[in-house]
């Protein structure tokens, strides 16, 4: 047990320097030489050392000269394929060193030589840094040997002239160490000499020295090489090193010719793809609103938003499309019906427009880009408030449908989650487009449905649906099926804010109440008689003054001017804004509070407090007659007792 | 008592060795952990150079790529010891048409990204 014991610790030893000897340990040559791991180092008088056994260096000794690189240690890489070998060591021709140009190895007064001992002994000299000094203290060695002074049978020359050159080529070679290429005597003939005095029928054998040396080497190039086989055989294949694939030096790849990509004749870059982003122009949607609002194809060269790079400096502009009024060049308040021919001609046309107040007032259409390039339309409304919507088509349609679909709300709302998630995926910002797919129009995703109309035939096709009672972010589609079936259908895109009416409460004891019965009167700068007077509302279908309910809510929807709202109460001071400027389609709906008459005190006490006050006094007043009435009835029974 | 003190040194004898060992484990663990995170910085840096070399090199040239350019670029390839790597570059550096080799080259710019450990 402990022999086996023994073996495998043994064993495992072996594995293990076995692993540790290096991979590329190989067997000199005299005619392919690489250099010394030790001495591999010359010295440049102002460079410093030469390292011609690095790791990437792969240099190689040949009869015809030297392969490969040095790496200089502040120079980099010297390339010494062009430094010439005469077979004899003797070496001529330039190497080129990537930062210090060529370096010539048989100067006037230097030279470099190889000698029988494989070292590089004399100098060489750089053109631009002086002498590279060989031999000496800077030794670089290598296992390549001039031809004259090598073995026989490792000198790349037929020594015997039998047309057979070197072990194992040569059959008078017994191994690679082998001196003699001559092949043995056959037919009984003896090797030996014969000397004088010695007998010459009993012949003393002489073996030369070189030939001892050979069969040593025989005998442990045998024993090498059987122990290896044995040791192949014993190990497991799991246990012996992995076998590396055979790589190709990367100097024979470079060598092999240059490579078309590095020709420098091509694009490497894919520069279509490139420019397709740098410089494509503006996306289609943008294009195509800048086409319909001329405007805004002005305002978007001023600010120089060529391609879609530019896009950018759009993300956070306050971009604004006018309303159909002012595209039309017509002042305030005009109905489209009163629209001359020549004014609709230029409104564009597959826009929607949205107007309120009987149509006299226009939404201002805000336009956002996102960093896609997609644009949005917005228009902000009150809850509730009409809306009237238009959309101009040049080409004849079959129908012309909307849909309302909820995008997000301010609050809960009343819809399920799922109607909510489906009414999101139908809804999605895209201006106006060719309709990819149908729109497929469940009733429970849909909040209305509504269809476009146009009696008079002048391709102003109209709809009046309310704004939704539920403050949100909502989406117009508009749907437009043409007759010419070539056109198909194409949908229209509008959000729509709808924004909580205002309120006008008051602050108690108990938070924010609402006031009702306070009347709301808006006031707005009448030009023609230089002084504020009461809105006209019913011009825009609306009623000024607004007298609140239990919400304590008002709104008014008005055109562009300057206006001041007024807010009465009887049992409140009245409350009257600071003038302010309207701009076209904006709403009046801001949140007033009222402040209570008499004061603090009048604010802090309500009925309820009142009640509190008279029932505590109430009680105080119970305790204090049965105090005395309990005094009293004391007082005569003691006086009942003294009696 | 003398049988106490035994069971008392063989328990800390265990609590020693238990402690020795569970140390022992978390400190190779550590160790692992510290020379995956080195291998990766030593990686990222090789490829960083490459990439570096390459777009000053090859991508920005409009002149031939000369020899010792050639060569370092691919002994710095080998240096990331990356078999996909290299393939993808032994893929570029074959193209035959620009087209190929635009294609190779976007191929090999995101696998270069893609090893660049964070």
């Amino acid at each position: 047990m402990k022999i086996i014991l023994k073996s495998i610790i043994a064993l495992s030893c072996f594995v293990l320097i076995w692993n540790f000897i290096p991979a590329n340990l190989s067997i000199a040559s005299t005619t392919d030489g690489t250099i010394d791991s030790t001495y591999k180092y010359a010295w440049g008088e102002n460079i410093g050392w030469i390292n011609f056994g690095c790791d990437n260096c792969n240099a190689h000794v040949t009869d015809s000269g030297l392969s490969g690189y040095a790496l200089g240690e502040n120079t980099g890489w010297i390339y010494l394929s062009d430094v010439v070998n005469d077979n004899e060591g003797n070496l001529s021709g330039y190497a080129w060193g990537e930062n210090i140009g060529w370096i010539k190895f048989n100067p006037t007064n230097g030279g470099v030589i190889i000698n029988s001992s494989g070292e590089f002994t004399g100098s060489a000299l750089s053109e631009n840094v002086g002498w590279i000094i060989f031999g000496g203290d800077y030794k670089v060695k290598t296992d390549w040997r001039p031809a004259s002074s090598r073995i026989a049978c490792n000198n790349g020359l037929d020594d015997d002239s039998d047309g057979q050159t070197d072990y194992p080529n040569d059959t008078g070679c017994t191994s690679i160490s082998d001196t003699d290429e001559t092949n043995p005597a056959t037919g009984g003939t003896s090797s030996g000499s014969y000397l004088p005095g010695r007998n010459p029928y009993k012949p003393e054998i002489v073996v030369p020295e070189t030939k001892i040396e050979t069969i040593v080497d025989n005998i442990g190039d045998g024993i090498k090489e059987t122990s290896k086989e044995i040791i192949n055989k014993i190990i497991p294949d799991f246990l012996k090193p992995e076998k590396q694939e055979e790589e190709i030096p990367t100097e024979e790849i470079v060598r092999s010719g240059v490579p078309q990509v590095f020709s420098g004749a091509w694009n490497i870059l894919p520069r279509e793809s490139i420019n397709n982003f740098v410089l494509d122009s503006l996306p289609a949607d943008l294009l195509r609103l800048a086409n319909k609002f001329p405007d805004l194809g002005d305002t978007l060269k001023k600010v120089g938003v060529h391609k879609i790079t530019d896009i950018e400096k759009l993300m956070n502009a306050n971009l604004v499309l006018p309303g159909l009024t002012e595209i039309s060049g017509l002042p305030h308040n005009v109905s489209l019906a009163n629209l001359t021919p020549e004014s609709k001609a230029q409104i564009p046309s597959e826009i929607i427009f949205a107007r309120t107040g009987g149509q006299l007032i226009d939404f201002n259409m805000a336009l956002s880009v996102d960093d896609k390039g997609k644009t949005e339309q917005k228009i902000r409304t009150i809850v509730g408030k009409p809306l009237h919507l238009i959309v101009k088509l040049d080409n004849p349609a079959k129908s012309v449908k909307g849909y309302v679909v909820l995008k997000s709300t301010a609050k809960e709302s009343d819809l399920s989650l799922r109607e909510i998630i489906s009414s999101k995926l139908f809804a999605s910002s895209i201006l106006a487009y060719p309709e990819q797919k149908p729109v497929l129009v469940e009733n429970k995703l849909v909040l209305l449905e509504f269809e476009y109309t146009d009696p008079d035939n002048d391709g102003f096709y109209t709809a009046d649906i309310d704004s939704s009672l539920v403050e949100g972010e909502y989406e117009i589609i508009t749907v437009l099926d043409f007759e010419d079936p070539n056109m198909g259908k194409k949908e229209i895109r509008l959000i729509t804010v709808v924004d909580p009416e205002g309120y006008i409460y008051t602050n108690s004891t108990l938070g924010k109440v609402r006031i009702e019965g306070a009347t709301a009167s808006l006031y707005w700068f009448n030009g023609a008689t230089r002084d504020y007077d009461l809105w006209k509302a019913r011009e825009y279908q609306q009623i000024n003054p607004q007298i609140t309910d239990d919400t304590g809510k008002y709104s008014f929807l008005v055109p562009p001017g300057k206006y001041y709202l007024k807010v009465e109460h009887a049992r409140y001071n009245y409350y009257q804004s600071e003038i302010f400027e309207v701009t076209e389609g904006s709403g009046v709906h801001m949140n007033i509070e009222l402040k209570a008459k008499g004061g603090w005190l009048f604010r802090m006490i309500d009925w309820k407090i009142i009640l509190v006050v008279i029932l505590g006094v109430l009680l105080i007043y119970i305790f204090y007659r049965d105090k005395i009435r309990e005094k009293f009835f004391r007082n005569v029974l003691e006086d009942k007792l003294k009696v | 008592m003398k049988n106490r003190s035994s069971i008392l040194s063989k328990v800390i004898i265990i609590v020693l060795l238990a402690g020795n060992i569970i140390w022992g484990f978390q400190y190779f663990n550590l160790k692992k952990e510290v020379e995956v995170s080195l291998h990766n910085q030593v990686l990222n840096d090789k490829v960083l150079a490459f990439t570096n070399l390459f777009i000053d090199k090859v991508l920005t040239s409009n002149t031939e790529v000369d020899f010792d350019t050639r060569l370092k670029l691919e002994n710095s390839i080998r240096e990331l010891e990356n078999k996909n790597i290299l393939t993808q570059w032994q893929k570029f550096t074959a193209s035959k048409t620009e087209a190929d080799a635009q294609i190779e080259v976007k191929n090999l710019l995101q696998m270069l990204v893609n090893n660049i450990h964070a």
